[in-house]
């Protein structure tokens, strides 16, 4: 157990002098299924956002695979195995489906590869690939079609489908279950469950608790910016702390509904 | 070939070209409203290489191409920052800039122009319309073109996605530049005679109002576009004075009916699954 995919060392960030994050630091088991948990605006998207690299931290440490990310710019970090969907779909518009998840293989391909025309050699540009793919999940049926007219569900799968077409160690995930039905759930689950099957590490952020509860056995809980809670899930119940930031939570939202 | 027909399919030829270098950069998300500048790089060099040098005129051509494009590309950095209304500010200043040098230097005719000593036939543009024309729909038929493409519609997750924007913006400001380039080196080849009134910036927004109303999501909007603002004036003939009339009236329905463009993706998968019954590969 001491050879994380993924450390985070006292990270902290602010946004126009206001602490979105203080001192965070966890570690990611590779292989692990790992939720990070949290009420609203805990700061959880911001520290995929610096994981990422769309952000630099103000103070801390990023370390994928025992490595400093630090400099490294955001563009060159799914090449390193980091791979990422997004709380608000951000499919390409007026890609077609094939093309949103071909995107999703572009840091694969060298230059030569790039130039060729992808009807034409549809195995060395990795179109064929993507076509499986697309079959093996059952969006198929969708290929061609841009995006913006398909049904939520589907387009919330497509993000995690495209976000895997990048062969990725480490697979970020923001609330891929937020507005899914019971019946899509469970097939995302499943999906997430054969992913992390095939080795893939999954750090997910979520606020639907079964789902969480049925995929991870890691949790780390954010409130405030701050981590208020590290270890197994089963665990969680039991942790005051825990308790009292979503109790607090629920006082509010009460008092500020009455 | 008629006299007329002839120069019809002439300025055809041109404009389509012209367009596919608007296009190359906006596809990218780039909008480029300087495009008679580049024109008229692409138009100075063939002609100065022509007469005073007496090149061939398939150099000629091909210098006026790379003229055009390593200008664009050194003025890539500084506009590239720019983004939007900005962009579109510096690229017109940009045009503005070229015609004031022009205007104001002897050598290259100033205000009274110049004459091309050399000149091509209608052939030689059409040809070369074909040319640029499967190479811009070959770009866009690559894995580049699907990621200029990515970069026009979310520049933030195409980053993520390993795409390097900028070389890509570059890229495809400086193929534009060398496009736009090309086509003027042909106009001052084909005219015989070139002033710099005529790359003034209604030649600008003309190619780039082409562009747009043929649509930017596919390789055909430039063909459509440019075809159809160049043949229907003719078919209808009317004249210059009612042209800008009826160019506001199209821009209007088109804005309102159809905002992104004559020709979508939505709207060819449409077209081939009638035609075929069947999905389209795309
Ligand atoms: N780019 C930004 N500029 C300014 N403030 C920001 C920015 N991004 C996030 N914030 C603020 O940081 C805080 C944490 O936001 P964040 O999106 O990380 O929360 P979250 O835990 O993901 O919440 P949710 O569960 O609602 O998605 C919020 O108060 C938010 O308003
Ligand atoms: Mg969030």
């Amino acid at each position: 157990m001491s050879d994380p995919i993924l450390r985070l060392e006292d990270i902290s960030k602010s946004f126009g002098g206001v602490r979105v994050l203080e001192k965070v630091s966890f570690d990611v088991e590779r292989g692990s299924r790992h939720a990070l948990i949290g009420p609203n605006g805990a700061g959880k998207t911001t520290l995929f956002n610096v994981i990422s690299g769309i952000h630099d931290p103000e103070q801390g440490k990023v370390l994928l695979e025992g490595k400093d990310l630090k400099g490294i710019p955001s563009r060159k970090r799914i090449k390193k195995g980091l791979s990422r969907s997004f709380q608000n779909i951000r499919l390409m518009p007026h890609l077609s489906v094939l093309e949103n998840v071909m995107l999703g293989q572009h840091s694969r391909f060298q230059f030569l590869d790039m130039v060729k025309p992808l009807n034409f050699s549809a195995k060395s540009t990795g179109k064929a690939e993507a076509i499986e793919t697309l079959n093996s999940f059952g969006i198929d049926l969708y290929e061609g079609q841009t995006v913006s007219s398909l049904p939520y569900g589907i387009r919330k799968k497509i993000e995690v489908v495209r976000a895997l077409m990048s062969e990725p160690q480490l697979l970020l995930l923001d609330e891929p279950a937020a507005g899914l039905n019971t019946a899509e759930t469970n097939t995302l689950r499943d999906l997430l469950k054969e992913v992390s099957n095939r080795g893939i590490t999954l750090l997910l952020v979520d606020h639907d608790m079964p789902f969480v509860n049925s995929l991870c056995e890691q949790v780390s809980v954010m409130n405030f910016g701050q981590l208020i809670y590290d270890g197994p899930i089963s665990d969680l119940k039991k942790d005051e702390k825990v308790l009292e930031a979503y109790l607090g939570m629920d006082e509010k939202t009460e008092r500020s509904n009455a | 070939m008629s006299g007329y027909l002839s120069g019809v399919l002439a300025i055809l030829g041109i404009n389509i070209i012209f367009a596919y270098s608007i296009y190359i950069t906006a596809a990218t998300g780039q909008l480029n409203l300087g495009g008679a500048g580049f024109q008229a790089i692409g138009a100075y060099a063939c002609a100065l290489l022509s007469n005073e040098l007496g090149l061939p005129i398939y150099l000629t051509l091909v210098f006026s191409a790379i003229l055009g494009g390593a200008i664009s590309f050194l003025i890539a950095f500084p506009v590239l920052r720019t983004k939007g209304v900005y962009m579109v500010l510096a690229t017109f200043a940009i045009a503005e800039i070229v015609a004031g040098i022009i205007l104001n230097t002897d050598y290259l005719g100033g205000p009274t122009g110049m004459i091309v000593n050399a000149y091509i036939e209608t052939e030689v543009v059409l040809v070369v319309a074909v040319i640029i024309v499967i190479l811009g729909f070959y770009i866009m038929s690559t894995r580049i073109g699907l990621a200029m493409r990515a970069v026009h519609d979310d520049e933030a997750v195409a980053d993520l996605m390993g795409v390097d924007k900028r070389a890509i913006q570059v890229g495809a400001f400086t193929i534009g530049g060398a496009i736009a380039g090309l086509s003027g080196g042909l106009y001052a080849l084909y005219f015989g005679f070139i002033e710099a009134q005529y790359f003034n910036a209604n030649i600008s927004i003309f190619v780039l109002l082409y562009v747009l109303i043929g649509g930017t999501q596919t390789a055909w909007g430039p063909l459509v576009g440019a075809s159809f603002f160049t043949l229907i004036p003719e078919a209808l003939r009317i004249g210059d004075d009612w042209r800008f009339f009826i160019f506001g009236v199209i821009i209007v329905i088109m804005m309102i009916f159809r905002p992104e463009g004559i020709v979508t993706r939505d709207a060819l998968e449409r077209v081939w699954r009638q035609l075929f019954s069947g999905k389209r590969n795309v």
